[in-house]
């Protein structure tokens, strides 16, 4: 039987990246519309502001184009990769944070395959039905630390748990997400 | 915070969303650094963060994003042309046409009018100024002249033009293979870490032999799972036929599903290899397997198993 070619829209990232490192302005477009969403979301829920996330959601597009060998070298998900660089990108610009506090090298051990939209639909669909199950004082603190940026002392402070507490929820949270994910 | 010898995963989880400050931030760095546990453990984490990204309500950026997005990447790639401090060919044309007109203007007006004394002053001192005749064909010689002028200045210009458009063809193909060789380099780089890597797993794959006194095909991988890099070299692989290849799995020893770990179809000799597929850091390998797959490869191995080793 006949394997249906994948068309450019079903690219994997790795083509797309090698596609851009030849200057390939389309391929740039296609790997802007499977990630541009989830980051600017990830960005306006963390800078609450849509012209700063807009700006810092440039930055990153960019720097894919500019840099396109240094996202070849990230061995697993570009897209989960993507999401997290999103967010402390966010943070630093909501912290105004130097390079030296921040996680330079990423490595990322994905279990699915972000490019296929079929599969990331899937994802969202099972972590969105994770984190739903989980208390909601555990979703909030998850969201103090993920979105906020706040170290457990001052979620701490705020919500009043102790600061071991803060740090078992948020562990836990995770911990949930790789379960929903894994699921 | 820090047990015997790996950090905790709850601190780890803090050092991966940069909530840990300071020298906090930088003794967790180093251990990181140098601790392949929790670097696995670190790299777990961040795909829990990353799937907790994927958790929230999506937003769509502007329409105009993605536009500006583009066209600075346009720019960037072409090196844009500097427009206002160059001219545009055709515009040039029209400019040096301008003063090939300016002789008649300036006969018609320039001159200013005459009185009657003047006139006569000027029509004997006309007796020795050349006849009307030369001095139309002298303003015909001027018209002709400008003409052939404004002519050679847009013959000039044109050339300028192509030769600007050369340069420039040029100037975009050799920055091109400037990029081209960066990630050629890269490239290169990380083969060579992955062949000089101490702790780099080697492995041999073993496959049964076609008919009695063939020899079987075998296959090596080295593969180091802290980088997620693998070299694959396989030889005495039957030849397949069209539409089908050879695909390369790492069996994870967490007893996860087999990983897809490149495709590839011997040459005439029976030798393959595959260079640095895309493989998630940070993935202990039980096994390596290659099996037979349809048109470009499939996300799960399809029996039987042709080559396999650990």
């Amino acid at each position: 039987m006949e394997i249906p070619r994948r068309t450019p829209e079903q690219s994997d990232d790795t083509t797309l990246l090698a596609q851009i490192r030849r200057g390939d302005e389309a391929a740039m477009g296609l790997l802007y519309d499977r990630y541009a969403t989830v980051l600017y979301s990830v960005l306006i829920r963390v800078l609450h502001h849509p012209e700063r996330a807009e700006g810092v959601l440039e930055e990153l597009f960019l720097d894919l184009w500019r840099y396109p060998e240094e996202f070849l070298e990230v061995s697993g998900s570009l897209g989960a990769w993507l999401a997290v660089l999103a967010r402390n990108r966010a943070i630093d610009a909501l912290r105004r944070r130097s390079a030296g506090e921040t996680v330079p090298d990423i490595s990322m051990a994905a279990y699915y395959d972000l490019s296929n939209d079929a599969e990331r639909a899937a994802l969202v669909e099972k972590v969105r039905a994770g984190v739903a199950k989980l208390p909601s004082e555990q979703r909030k603190v998850f969201g103090m630390a993920f979105f906020d940026g706040l170290p457990p002392m001052e979620i701490s402070e705020m919500t009043g748990e102790d600061g071991s507490i803060v740090k078992l929820r948020i562990r836990d949270t995770l911990l949930a997400l790789r379960r929903a994910a894994l699921a | 915070m820090n047990t015997a010898t790996h950090y905790e995963p709850a601190d780890l989880a803090l050092f991966a969303m940069q909530l840990l400050e300071g020298d906090e931030h930088r003794r967790a760095a180093a251990h990181v650094n140098g601790c392949a546990f929790c670097r696995q453990e670190l790299a777990r984490l961040q795909g829990d963060l990353a799937a907790g990204a994927y958790a929230i309500e999506m937003h769509s950026p502007a329409a105009g994003v993605r536009e500006r997005i583009l066209h600075q990447a346009a720019r960037e790639k072409k090196i844009a042309p500097a427009e206002p401090a160059e001219r545009n060919p055709r515009m040039e044309l029209v400019e040096r046409r301008e003063p090939i007109e300016e002789p008649n203007l300036v006969l018609r007006t320039r001159g200013q009018r005459a009185t009657g004394k003047e006139r006569s002053e000027r029509e004997d001192a006309d007796e020795d100024r050349p006849s009307p005749r030369r001095s139309s064909l002298l303003q015909n010689l001027m018209l002709w002249l400008g003409w052939a002028a404004a002519a050679g200045l847009a013959v000039a210009g044109v050339w300028l033009y192509q030769q600007r458009e050369e340069y420039h063809a040029r100037l975009i193909s050799q920055t091109g293979e400037v990029e081209r060789l960066r990630g050629e380099g890269a490239g290169s780089r990380r083969l060579l870490d992955t062949m000089t890597d101490a702790s780099a797993q080697q492995i041999v794959l073993s496959g049964t032999s076609q008919g009695a006194g063939d020899a079987a095909p075998e296959g090596h991988v080295l593969y180091a799972a802290d980088k997620g890099t693998l070299v694959f070299l396989g030889s005495r692989l039957e030849a397949l036929e069209p539409g089908r290849t050879y695909e390369l799995w790492l069996i994870p020893a967490d007893g996860r599903d087999p990983i897809p770990a490149g495709t590839f179809r011997p040459d005439a000799k029976g030798n393959a290899n595959v260079m640095l597929p895309p493989l998630p850091r940070a993935v202990r390998a039980k096994a390596f397997g290659v099996t037979v797959e349809d048109g470009d490869g499939s996300q799960s191995p399809t029996m039987p198993i042709v080559l396999a080793g650990s």
